[in-house]
């Protein structure tokens, strides 16, 4: 029996840091904060849970992932209409307030002009690039958990990688 | 442990427009959270799913079951005979033989190939190109770009430094010395051996955006992993373990491209405008070569069996013994200088051996000792097809090919 009290507040806190990594936007964070939580306890049902955080993580960023699909998919990849200012706006807020006032707007540029870019990469290779690079799982631990050689996560992130630059290039 | 400085080693090229905007949200400011609020809704809505009924009986009549169990068997047994009708000519072995068809009939390829040294993350990447006629292009993107073109017989030709703009020229070696380039493809050779059917199927997931499913097949010692499309049937990657440079490598090969025109100049051994010419090392005439090595295996066996009490050691190229043997004079892990030069010596005997066949040099050294004076240790053929002969003595001399030990 899953004391999920203690799962939701132990793990809590880094399921929020992963969410907001990725989408940088309250309501879509808390959405996606419950909808792992429901996920994992989907898991928990079928099999026994050896790594809380490790499942946790995954699984919050499978549901940030949709939701920047689903978000470039209605707001589009450019930065207009209501979805994408109240995005900005959040990203404001969250940019580091050390940096001054062009070093912010670049910053925010970015972060925005990634989470588009990261939504038209495939699941699995977005997935992997993100645990990888955000939330610093090793090949080792990617390989583990997705079933695949150490080489097949570098080649995945490889791969990611240089789509990501492209598709960053095109949207300048 | 984040590897990223490991990713971008893999080209070595300044921060560039993704690394900043990983950058970017690496050191966003997270507001605090989850709320009170968030994690009550949270655990509500945990305990509304968990108190929710998951299973239910279904009742009915045993002889209707009995009556629908029969004829769904016989609906089942001819849907499936239908089914492996219909497979057959899609099955997954047939998916595997027309992969390794697509590499046999091959006439001329391109893919990439991706490097993962045993304990190393970062990848070696390089783009390689086959010509119809054998020759190989190599680009290794990074710092660089480095280009190395490759001869019919494997050996490296021409190597394009573009950060320095520097050509290395190589001129052509005999064709049935051994060399890295022939090396480089031994998997292509082995993999065109494989039969039709697989060894194992590994099943159906998904890889870069693509339905793939995976084959396991075995020819000698090299075991291959194959990934083909599981709707057109096209390969879309292979996998196997090599040694590079004595390191357990694990080497992947995509972006498959098979028949494509691929423009002579991609292998041509030119040297491109705007490249200085710096000579190579390996210009060296073989018969300069070979005249050095004669003096390196004398001087490392001098070494070698002062220090093992007259013995010659089991082999020459099986650096474990000498290095067991050579360690025990180290202190503090430095070795002299006596040591250091032997070990120098020990270190230009493979280049030596290598730049022959097999079959025209023999060490001859193992159980003897330097007792052994008129024994021939080594013997090998020389460019001018004369042999000589090095002796328990560490004299050497010219002989007969009738004097050649007997195997």
């Amino acid at each position: 029996m899953v004391d999920w009290d203690a799962v939701v507040r132990d793990h809590g806190p880094a399921v929020w840091s992963c969410l907001w990594r990725l989408l940088s936007d309250r309501s879509d964070v808390e959405d996606c904060f419950q909808d792992t939580f429901v996920a994992a306890l989907k898991v928990a049902r079928r099999e026994s849970v050896e790594s809380w955080p490790a499942l946790l993580c995954r699984l919050a960023t499978a549901r940030a992932l949709d939701r920047l699909r689903k978000r470039y998919r209605q707001g589009g990849c450019r930065r207009s209409g209501d979805d994408q200012v109240i995005a900005q706006d959040r990203l404001a807020e969250a940019i580091s307030t050390h940096a001054g006032p062009e070093e912010h707007a670049v910053a925010m540029e970015l972060v925005v002009r990634l989470h588009a870019a990261l939504a038209q990469l495939p699941d699995r290779q977005a997935e992997v690039f993100c645990l990888h690079t955000i939330s610093d799982w090793t090949y080792r631990e990617l390989g583990e958990w997705m079933q695949m050689a150490d080489s097949a996560v570098g080649v995945t992130i490889h791969r990611a990688r240089q789509r990501l630059r492209t598709l960053l290039d095109e949207s300048r | 442990m984040n590897e990223q400085a490991n990713d971008r080693s893999e080209n070595e090229m300044p921060p560039d427009l993704l690394d900043k905007a990983i950058a970017s949200i690496q050191r966003q400011t997270v507001p605090a959270g989850p709320s009170p609020r968030l994690i009550a809704d949270t655990l509500a809505a945990l305990d509304e799913i968990e108190q929710a009924p998951t299973t239910f009986l279904l009742l009915i009549a045993r002889t209707r079951v009995m009556k629908i169990t029969a004829t769904a068997a016989a609906l089942l047994l001819m849907a499936s005979i239908a089914t492996l009708l219909i497979l057959a000519a899609r099955s997954p072995s047939s998916a595997f033989g027309q992969a390794i068809k697509q590499v046999r009939e091959a006439r001329s390829m391109s893919y990439s190939q991706f490097m993962k040294m045993d304990g190393r993350d970062e990848l070696i990447v390089t783009k390689n190109f086959i010509a119809e006629d054998g020759r190989r292009r190599s680009e290794q993107p990074g710092a660089g770009p480095v280009t190395t073109i490759f001869d019919t017989n494997g050996f490296v030709r021409l190597v394009l430094i573009e950060p320095t703009k520097t050509a290395l020229v190589r001129e052509a070696r005999h064709e049935h010395a051994i060399n890295a380039g022939q090396m480089f493809l031994e998997w292509l050779e082995r993999l065109k051996k494989l039969g039709d059917i697989p060894d194992k199927e590994l099943g159906q997931m998904e890889r870069d955006g693509r339905r793939v499913t995976g084959f396991v097949a075995t020819q000698g010692d090299r075991t291959f992993t194959l990934w083909v499309d599981s709707t057109t049937g096209d390969l879309v990657s292979i996998e196997h373990d090599s040694l590079v440079n004595d390191k357990p490598t694990h080497i992947t090969m995509t972006d498959f491209r098979f028949n494509e025109r691929l423009d002579d100049s991609l292998f041509s051994f030119e040297v491109p405008a705007g490249f200085r010419v710096r000579e190579s090392a390996a210009k060296r005439p073989v018969r300069d070569l070979l005249g050095d090595g004669e003096k390196h295996i004398i001087e490392a066996l001098r070494g070698y069996t002062k220090r093992a009490g007259g013995k010659f050691p089991t082999s020459l190229t099986n650096w474990g013994l000498w290095a067991v043997l050579f360690s025990k004079d180290a202190q503090d892990d430095v070795l002299d200088p006596e040591v250091e030069r032997v070990m120098g010596h020990l270190g230009a005997i493979l280049p030596f051996l290598v730049a022959m066949p097999k079959e025209n040099y023999a060490y001859r050294g193992n159980g003897k000792t330097v007792d052994d004076r008129d024994e021939i240790i080594f013997w090998y053929k020389t460019p001018d097809g004369t042999y000589r002969a090095i002796y328990g003595d560490l004299s050497a001399k010219g002989i007969s090919a009738e004097s050649l030990p007997k195997k």
